[in-house]
């Protein structure tokens, strides 16, 4: 290791002491005592500390505390418990999230009937072009394949609303704490 | 923390009475002494309107910070512009010229040795230093992996000593 590895080290580990705040090991020390720089900076990071140990942190008044108390019971009152309070469910649910869960569910149950008529379309439609050129009993199996996509495909789309409605609220909800 | 999940107020005191001095001495040293109690009281107000997405499995205290910090940086970034002139204002004054400036950054005390750290060494190196905080936990409050939390303390203690990377080992 060359000198100024040797010294990189050395500070690295008189860095990571002076966070630590104790004392380097015996092999920094066996350094420091061959190198005037690195004791130079140990010196620098000793002095360092005893500046930063000036810095006491500061104490809340009882007036604070009385004000920062009223303010948070008033918030926890107009806001309500949190949590739903019963149910299988209840108190893991954010607040929220009944009222999501029903809009997103409105939504996708207004859409559900396009979509039936779409694939009925497509049923009806695609038969008939295909009946020219394949057999009967494989475009039954082919139809059935297609309704077992498309129910396959609703029940995901349907079954992820309460997941999505509760991603949604959470997102809501984190936003406040930044 | 689960208490107050459900709206229970003597939970909240529990908890505003067992961080109050961690808490209020984390932001004391972490920003200007007349913002500290606004930041105080802003952080509890903020735990309890966001209490629905705090995760039980989680360490509150962490929580905690993290709120705490990011209001830090929202007030940072807010008051950049005018701490930076107001910053430049004092320079311009009180500093003379080349030695000058060696001479003045001896004389500066911790509050004014931290405030001119960069607002992302400053949240780590007080995290670490004065709270103790494990680089893991850190990381965690301040969004970046563990392995930036550490160049930044590094980084951080270099700052504060004066002295630019490039520059440390020089023989």
């Amino acid at each position: 290791m060359s000198a100024t590895d040797a010294c990189r080290t050395a500070r690295a580990a008189l860095e990571d002491a002076f966070l630590d705040r104790r004392t380097p090991g015996a092999e920094i020390r066996a350094h420091l005592d061959s190198c005037v720089d690195c004791r130079e900076v140990e010196a620098a990071l000793r002095t360092l500390g005893e500046t930063l140990g000036e810095l006491v942190a500061g104490a809340p008044t009882e007036r604070l505390i009385a004000r920062t108390l009223l303010r948070g019971r008033a918030e926890l009152a107009s806001r309500g418990p949190a949590l739903a309070g019963a149910g299988l469910l209840g108190p893991r649910l954010p607040r929220g999230f009944t009222g999501e869960l029903l809009r997103l569910l409105g939504v996708a149950t207004a859409a559900l009937p396009l979509v039936l008529a779409w694939n009925a379309l497509v049923i009806r439609f695609g038969g008939r072009l295909l009946a020219g050129f394949v057999p009967e009993p494989v475009l039954s199996v082919l139809a059935g394949a297609y309704l077992a996509s498309v129910a396959g495909w609703l029940a995901f789309v349907y079954g992820s609303i309460p997941f999505v409605a509760h991603r949604r609220v959470q997102r809501s909800i984190s936003e406040v704490t930044g | 923390m689960v208490l107050m999940q459900r709206g229970d107020a003597t939970a909240f005191e529990l908890l505003l009475q067992r961080y109050r001095q961690r808490l209020f001495g984390f932001l004391s040293r972490r920003t200007a002494p007349q913002r500290t109690e606004d930041l105080f009281q802003e952080t509890w107000l903020r735990v309890v309107r966001a209490r629905e997405s705090f995760d039980p499995a989680r360490r509150f205290s962490t929580w905690l910070f993290q709120i705490a910090n990011n209001l830090c940086r929202d007030g940072a970034r807010r008051s950049a512009l005018e701490a930076r002139e107001q910053a430049q204002l004092q320079f311009d004054a009180a500093v003379p010229s080349g030695a000058g400036v060696a001479a003045l950054d001896a004389k500066l005390d911790a509050r004014q040795r931290l405030a001119r750290l960069p607002e992302r060494l400053r949240e780590v190196l007080v995290l670490r230093y004065f709270e103790d905080l494990g680089e893991r936990e850190i990381a965690e409050i301040v969004g970046v992996p563990p392995g930036t939390v550490k160049s930044r303390l590094h980084a951080a203690v270099r700052a504060l000593r004066g002295v630019p990377e490039e520059h440390d080992v020089s023989h």
